[in-house]
């Protein structure tokens, strides 16, 4: 799975999990640019990518995220990894 | 001194077995979903007569009084642990039935065993009662779990309140106020929640099994019998008053 389409699938996430069809982000957006994403829906967010891409995040992982770009970059590594363990 | 039963209501939690493993009392312990934990005690040789209860609601708990009623032994000692998992919500999706049912299992539970088994402890002059409580009943609490939270003041009240009533009977009511406990409990949250929280604590750790297990030893002992209304912070620092 590439890139673009890791951050399609990312943007569906948003989508459902801020319940609003049109949502678009991209990689610099942050909490400040929606309006509802506090802690509660970091969490859901970050749960929902954990099932959908069968990884698992860490806390060091995602502590520090700053935005939506960050967020598939940590996606991206952790498919890796998991691919690396699995050779 | 104790001669009777220990009452350990949730005993199919991790803390519960983990308690019924510690101490060497004659023990009647309610169960709702993991009878299996029960037998496997028991089958370790554990004195431990099982009693099956929904505490959801007022008459699902009256079925269990009734039950610990028949049982032919004084019940001397109770350990109140039954608890619903803490499911983040916003307020604004606060659910009434949700709320009642919490409440129910935690606080409502705790005040009818209260009022059939204290007056016959105040008799034989000897009591001891301990129940888990929360952390976030220190101070501030987190967002999102206002019925665990409410559910947790609801119970705190209503041991408040009997220790205060019960103080010259020889009974003392006690509580832990752990913080995020590994346990089972936990199932429902993602690690990276859990290893947050632990990463915050001061110990750099979540509360273990034991840490509740050996407080709530010392709060049902013969020999904690000067101390009563107490919520001791089991929390490695992170809450305390």
């Amino acid at each position: 799975m590439n890139r673009e389409k890791i951050f399609l699938t990312v943007n569906e996430i948003f989508r459902e999990i801020f319940d609003d069809p049109e949502l678009s982000v991209t990689d610099k957006t942050d909490a400040n640019d929606i309006e509802d994403w506090d802690s509660l829906e970091q969490i859901n967010l970050l749960v929902a990518m954990e099932k959908k891409f069968l990884i698992k995040f860490s806390v060091d992982d995602v502590e520090n995220l700053q935005n939506v770009g960050e967020t598939v970059d940590l996606i991206i590594r952790k498919i890796e990894e998991k691919g690396d363990e699995q050779l | 001194m104790a001669k009777g039963y220990t009452l350990i209501v949730g005993a199919d939690s991790d803390i519960g077995c983990g308690l019924m493993r510690e101490i060497d009392e004659k023990i009647i312990a309610h169960y709702y979903g993991f009878e299996d934990k029960i037998k496997a005690l028991k089958s370790e040789g554990k004195e431990i007569v099982d009693v099956w209860g929904d505490l959801s609601d007022v008459e699902g708990i009256k079925r269990f009084i009734e039950k610990i009623g028949e049982l032919p032994y004084d019940i001397d000692k109770i350990v109140h642990l039954p608890s619903s998992q803490a499911a983040a919500k916003r307020m604004s999706k606060f659910d009434g039935e949700a709320f009642l049912r919490d409440v129910n299992i935690q606080a409502t539970s705790a005040g009818m065993i209260f009022a059939n088994l204290l007056p016959k402890m105040a008799k034989r002059k000897f009591g001891r009662v301990a129940a888990v409580l929360t952390s976030y009943c220190i101070g501030v609490p987190p967002k999102f779990i206002a019925n665990y939270v409410a559910s947790k003041y609801a119970l705190l009240g209503l041991l408040k309140s009997a220790a205060v009533e019960f103080a010259g009977k020889g009974i003392t009511v006690n509580a832990v106020a752990p913080s995020m406990t590994e346990t089972k409990f936990l199932d429902n949250l993602p690690q990276f929640e859990i290893e947050a929280n632990a990463k915050a604590n001061p110990m750099g750790r979540n509360a273990a099994i034991e840490d509740v297990v050996f407080s709530l030893k010392w709060l049902i002992s013969d020999e904690c019998e000067f101390m009563t209304g107490a919520v001791i912070p089991v929390t490695g620092g992170s809450n305390f008053y």
